[in-house]
């Protein structure tokens, strides 16, 4: 998802993400700054070297397409959104300078999907979580459905920010970026979400907010999880094919103001990702929804199983790390 | 006495040296990829600079390759996107292709020439907050530590005979995932709080004192 040297070339462009994300990951820091100082820096470090390394192992998700871990959500599992922000700040400067992975005036547009859409805006929605089930499956569920939406929402905004430069066209790029990282999503989230089920059990006090005292009696679990699947499904089934829709709708303006000649020299390869739509279905709208509920049904599937695991004892895995 | 008054001169020239690199290599990076659309012709200033500066530092083939290898990659990323995205036509994706070659050019030529220590002091010298300095220190620190920690788990696991990779697996891979952040996060703290005990105080001159990073 790293935009690439040189490929948002719009300076307009440049200058609202470089802003945005400066912005943003400056406050994180100041925010941050009231709870860590200098001297207990390196702790950061560690988190940030995980997730940059656990960045690095790829997994397969289609046909020649792979994936690998964004770590958003992880790190504000670990460190809180503030921490999480300015960690994957680091890591995306890192990568940038040291690993000529993702361009250098792209850095903002990186960092806005990565660090603060992915890790600020997938705390929203795990703390929201947290907050609706107050058991040790609140937090696992909430990691997982996080993960899933945080790669999503990143992927949408990476889109947004190529249609926005002119490298890309917003509907096409919408419902591929979209599609393969509903899939990718999964990996993410089944990650994350295992690796926080291990934390759970072994070094609790590592968690963002959880105190080390034991975990409390499973309640409430179902019913939110039920609402919680209902919610995600309307949202996959009626926005998906609103996002997708959108563009036409762009388009016509276009013609009607008359600079869409670019636009159909541009459209003569409509070619939309084959990987993205189920087939049988003869509706596009109809095929995106079902895509995109799949998505969701597997991420709940996911939260599903590792929660139900996490109420039940397991042997103690200090042996394991000592 | 004399000889590590020269020493101190020579590096403090050299970081000077350094900083004024890392500076140049940025907006380098910064015009190839600010250059218009329109004047693809503009391409060909950083181009020459950056061949200058290849053969000056002298590097050779490994860097063409790895040039080249970048090259290729993004040109199919702008192939893809020019099919799937729209938006571009060919001469278009192209430019770009090109324009991010150059980018990565300069950031690989700084790679090649800096050590990552040496790096982070030049940022320090650009006035880069000094927590930011510090945690970079301390990620690229403990990326070290992963690597070696990783690599006597992985010892492990072959000992055990565990050499199947599949969805079954996965749970195994995350819980190896989550052990490796545990036990380097715990050797990480051991470190630190040597650190502190040494007088690290996360300034510039306390970076400036730590040993060499070899990661990069």
């Amino acid at each position: 998802m790293h935009i690439p040297y040189g490929f948002l070339d719009d300076p307009a462009t440049l200058i609202a993400t470089n802003a945005a994300a400066a912005t943003g990951s400056a406050w994180a820091y100041r925010r941050m700054h009231s709870t860590m100082n200098t001297r207990t820096t390196p702790l950061l470090g560690s988190a940030a070297a995980f997730i940059f390394a656990a960045q690095m192992v790829n997994f397969k998700v289609a046909a020649g397409t792979s994936g690998h871990l964004l770590g958003g959500v992880l790190a504000a599992v670990l460190l809180g959104p503030w921490g999480a922000i300015v960690a994957m700040t680091v890591i995306l400067v890192v990568q940038c300078l040291l690993f000529a992975d993702g361009g250098l005036l792209e850095l903002g547009a990186n960092v806005l999907n990565m660090a603060i859409v992915g890790g600020g805006g997938g705390w929203c929605v795990y703390r929201l979580i947290r907050q609706a089930i107050r058991n040790d499956a609140g937090i696992l569920v909430g990691t997982i459905v996080a993960s899933w939406l945080s790669v999503v929402a990143a992927a949408a905004c990476c889109s947004i920010e190529l249609a926005a430069a002119g490298s890309a066209r917003l509907g096409p790029a919408l419902a591929a970026m979209i599609g393969v990282h509903s899939v990718i999503g999964i990996g993410e989230a089944a990650i994350s979400g295992l690796i926080v089920a291990v934390l759970l059990k072994s070094r609790r006090d590592l968690i963002f907010g959880e105190s080390p005292k034991a975990s409390s009696r499973r309640v409430e679990f179902w019913p939110t999880l039920l609402g919680g699947a209902v919610m995600a499904f309307v949202v996959a089934v009626f926005l998906a094919p609103v996002a997708s829709d959108l563009p036409d709708g762009l388009e016509a303006v276009a013609q009607k103001l008359g600079f869409a000649e670019k636009e159909r020299e541009a459209g003569l390869l409509p070619t939309p990702v084959p990987d993205y739509e189920i087939p049988g279905l003869s509706s596009l709208a109809l095929a995106r929804s079902a895509a995109g509920a799949l998505g969701v049904g597997a991420v709940a599937f996911l939260a599903v199983a590792l929660g139900r695991g996490a109420g039940r004892e397991e042997p103690d895995l200090k042996s394991m790390a000592g | 006495m004399n000889h590590n008054q020269t020493r101190l001169v020579e590096s403090a020239a050299g970081r000077k040296w350094k900083t004024a690199r890392l500076a140049g290599a940025l907006a380098a990076i910064a015009a190839a990829s600010l250059c218009p659309r329109t004047q693809p012709v503009l391409l060909l200033a950083p181009a020459t600079l950056l061949a200058i500066l290849a053969m000056a530092s002298g590097l050779g083939c490994r860097f063409a390759a790895k040039l080249f290898a970048f090259g290729v990659a993004v040109g199919i990323g702008a192939l893809l996107m020019t099919l799937s995205f729209g938006g571009l036509n060919a001469e278009h994706a192209a430019f770009l292709a090109g324009k991010s070659m150059l980018a990565f050019g300069f950031a690989l030529w700084l790679k090649e020439t800096m050590s990552a220590t040496e790096l982070l002091t030049s940022l320090a010298r650009l006035r880069t907050p000094r927590m930011v300095v510090a945690i970079l220190y301390s990620t690229l620190r403990q990326f070290e530590i992963l690597g070696v920690e990783l690599r006597r788990m992985l010892r492990a696991r072959a000992a055990r005979t565990f050499h199947r990779s599949g969805p079954r697996d996965w749970p195994a891979l995350a819980s190896l995932l989550a052990v490796l952040f545990v036990r380097s996060h715990d050797r990480g703290e051991r470190i630190h709080r040597a650190m502190l005990a040494r007088g690290w105080t996360g300034d510039r001159a306390s970076i400036e004192a730590l040993e060499p990073l070899s990661s990069t």
